[in-house]
């Protein structure tokens, strides 16, 4: 059993009576501890796709399995219930609660898992913004916190529910190029040291070198699985003969 | 979620703007500012209305003897002698309902102290328990008792107005005026009552035992003393006039002059010119009528099918119609601060509206950390109901000021009225849910691509 696969996933918007298709059968397998870059052009596809694997939508046929499940015929609440517990998210724009501390945008995503105490809810917070380097801003709204250090608490928020998945979408989108550096760095050093599985939407082919795995979607569909010229493989394979079979 | 945790998330998603929060609830504070404050001085005018209603007797029922009649000739009401001092006491003793009971018969007689004099509009011979159904109290010396009646002793006590007329305001307790040319010593100095609803003095009284002024002053024990009737036998000190009107033959034999000085009080029985009867509380007062029909049915001999020789009255008519008027004028008042809640309501949903379009990003957010719609929903909701209840708190504290200064400034009779206060609450907390829904509704419907994707 894989740790993630999608089956022939088609995804058709209907816009009055035109459909607009796209994702037109996209199958892809992902293993558990990987770090897979999702490369296209804007239109083909790669968001879409990233909001399928992110239960942010649901296919319009195809299988999406998960660590077992099959998750494309969930309803709203399920794909809540699967976003809060097994995944994260990170977004370009960060997106943080304005006027808000640190501590408090990094705790939100457990006030929706009713099973743990305030002050659990914040110890676990400050774990997590420990491992991101911001011990000492905890109590800082976003407007006094350089972007890096925002996209780090972004991070630590996708983090808090300790998450085996994480989905990045321009993840160095809005940051300089130094930033970006370090937030990838930390990216791969989840992915290395705790076993994240990490997938990360890009059009920048810098970013996304980063990876281990790249896949190239175009036109919704998946062109190939281009493994990195790296010296750990042997996991990666696994994706490729299920990459471009369409 | 928990509701703590969802009312502290609604709590610290309206610190991040305050200003536009107060602006909001401004509202629904001015709203429930006038309901209470409209409330209050409602029912503060209801109870000083009740009040004065009280002054003429709480909960007092007037038995009247009937109307005579004669060869098709009617007397007029309380012209049957049937209507005794025993009535009053099997009345007291045997009526449930009933509190106390004072006999009364009255007197319309010139009072002179040294060199002035003075007509009371009302003049009471009655017992002790009259105070206590007029709820009346004795200022200066004390009240006559059930041995001055008894021995018709010649005292009396006074209202104010006669204080003022006769006394010139000094204590007249201990000293003698007369009545009829005949002395009695004021013993005390009833408290002041002011007009009544009718606009008559209340306090231009004199009370003293009824046995005194019916025997003494009236001196006419089996004449009917209502209205000035006594005065045409002023001449006598004791006289007897007929007991059937119409020239009928007099039932005893005339008397000498002599002879009814000899015997002052040559009578089977005496009536009273009313029986004033208060009630245990008003809800009794119904019953305390019924009981004391029956009583004075049985003790007066009154068949099935004959009319009474008695007529019972209460005010229950009178205050009702009072208290109705006032609670008329407060449910108006109420109706346009209604009126004003609800225009409060629409400020609200007009700001929750904006508010959900301009933290759509956020609901995104929230959604893709894992919020179910139902979790959106009952942020926002929350967060109407949470700013509906902070305006309804100032606005509660604001009427209650609103009202202490009406108090104030223009003495108006105030009451706080807990009713309000909890009405305030629930009916904002009520504006908040209800003009909270849709905003609350169309934020949980939002799609959280679409929400995070929106600039």
């Amino acid at each position: 059993m894989e740790f993630m696969e999608l089956r022939n996933v088609y995804k058709t918007y209907y816009i009055g009576d035109i459909d607009v298709p796209v994702l037109k059968g996209v199958s892809l397998t992902v293993a558990r501890g990987e770090m897979v870059a999702l490369m296209g052009a804007s239109g083909s596809g790669k968001s879409t796709l990233m909001n399928i694997m992110g239960c942010l939508d649901r296919p319009t046929s195809g299988e999406y399995w998960l660590e077992g499940r099959e998750l494309s015929r969930l309803t709203a609440d399920q794909r809540a219930m699967v976003r809060n517990r097994e995944l994260g998210f990170v977004f370009q724009n960060f997106n943080l609660l304005p006027r808000t501390s640190a501590l408090e945008n990094v705790a939100m995503p457990l006030t929706y898992t009713s099973d743990l105490s305030d002050r659990a809810a914040r110890q676990r917070a400050k774990e997590v913004l420990v491992r991101v380097g911001l011990e000492d801003r905890l109590d800082h709204e976003p407007s006094q916190l350089s972007g890096g250090q925002q996209q780090r608490v972004a991070i630590a928020r996708a983090l808090v529910n300790h998450p085996p998945l994480l989905f990045a979408d321009e993840p160095t989108g809005n940051l300089d190029s130094h930033t970006s550096v370090d937030i990838l760095r930390m990216f791969k050093q989840l992915n290395e040291a705790d076993g994240i599985t990490i997938i990360m939407v890009t059009h920048d082919a810098e970013v996304a070198h980063h990876a281990r795995r790249i896949i190239h979607i175009h036109d919704g569909v998946i062109v190939n699985g281009e493994q990195m010229h790296n010296a750990e493989t042997g996991c990666v394979d696994a994706g490729l003969e299920s990459g471009d079979s369409v | 979620m928990k509701v703590y945790r969802t009312i502290r998330t609604a709590l610290k998603a309206l610190r991040r703007n305050p200003m536009r929060a107060l602006l909001t609830t401004l509202g629904i504070v001015i709203g429930v500012a006038a309901v209470i404050a409209m409330m209050e001085i409602g029912t503060g005018s209801s109870a000083a209305v009740q009040k004065s209603i009280s002054s003429m007797g709480a909960n007092v029922v007037l038995v009247m003897p009937g109307t005579a009649t004669s060869s098709g000739i009617s007397f007029g009401s309380g012209s049957v002698t049937t209507l005794t001092p025993d009535d009053a006491a099997a009345i007291q003793r045997e009526c449930p309902a009933v509190k106390a009971v004072a006999p009364a018969v009255r007197a319309r007689v010139q009072i002179v102290y040294g060199n002035r004099n003075w007509v009371p509009s009302s003049m009471y011979g009655t017992t002790p328990a009259f105070l206590e159904i007029r709820d009346w109290t004795i200022v200066d010396g004390d009240p006559f008792t059930e041995r001055d009646v008894l021995n018709a002793n010649k005292v009396c006590l006074i209202g104010q107005t006669l204080v003022r007329e006769l006394f010139d305001g000094a204590s007249p307790v201990g000293k003698e005026i007369r009545l009829k040319n005949v002395a009695f010593r004021v013993v005390g100095v009833l408290g002041r009552k002011g007009a009544n609803m009718m606009g008559m003095d209340q306090d231009d009284i004199v009370l003293a035992p009824w046995t005194t002024i019916k025997y003494r002053v009236t001196g006419s024990s089996l004449q009917n003393t209502n209205q000035s009737a006594a005065s045409a036998t002023s001449s006598t000190v004791n006289t007897l006039s007929n007991l059937y009107p119409g020239g009928q033959p007099s039932l005893y034999p005339q008397q000498s002059e002599a002879q009814m000085a000899d015997t002052p009080m040559p009578v089977r029985f005496a009536n009273v010119d009313q029986v004033l009867v208060t009630a245990r509380s008003s809800v009794e007062i119904p019953a305390a009528i019924d009981q004391m029909t029956a009583l004075l049915h049985e003790r007066h001999h009154v068949r099935e099918g004959e009319s009474d020789d008695f007529t019972i009255r209460d005010m229950t008519e009178m205050s009702n119609t009072l208290s109705s008027t006032t609670r008329l004028m407060t449910n108006l008042l109420l109706c346009v601060a209604m009126i004003s809640l609800v225009v409060g309501g629409v400020g609200i949903m007009n700001i929750m509206l904006v508010s959900v379009t301009e933290r759509t990003r956020e609901i995104g957010l929230r959604m893709s950390v894992g919020a179910r719609a139902r979790d959106i929903l009952r942020q926002f909701l929350v967060e109407a109901v949470v700013l509906c209840l902070v305006g309804g708190a100032v606005g509660i504290l604001l009427g209650h000021g609103g009202s202490l200064l009406v108090r104030m400034l223009l003495r108006w009779p105030v009451q706080t009225s807990p009713t309000a206060i909890a009405a305030a609450v629930i009916v904002s907390a009520g504006v908040g849910l209800l003009f909270g829904w849709w905003p609350a509704y169309k934020a949980s419907r939002l799609d959280p691509i679409e929400a995070l994707r929106y600039e």
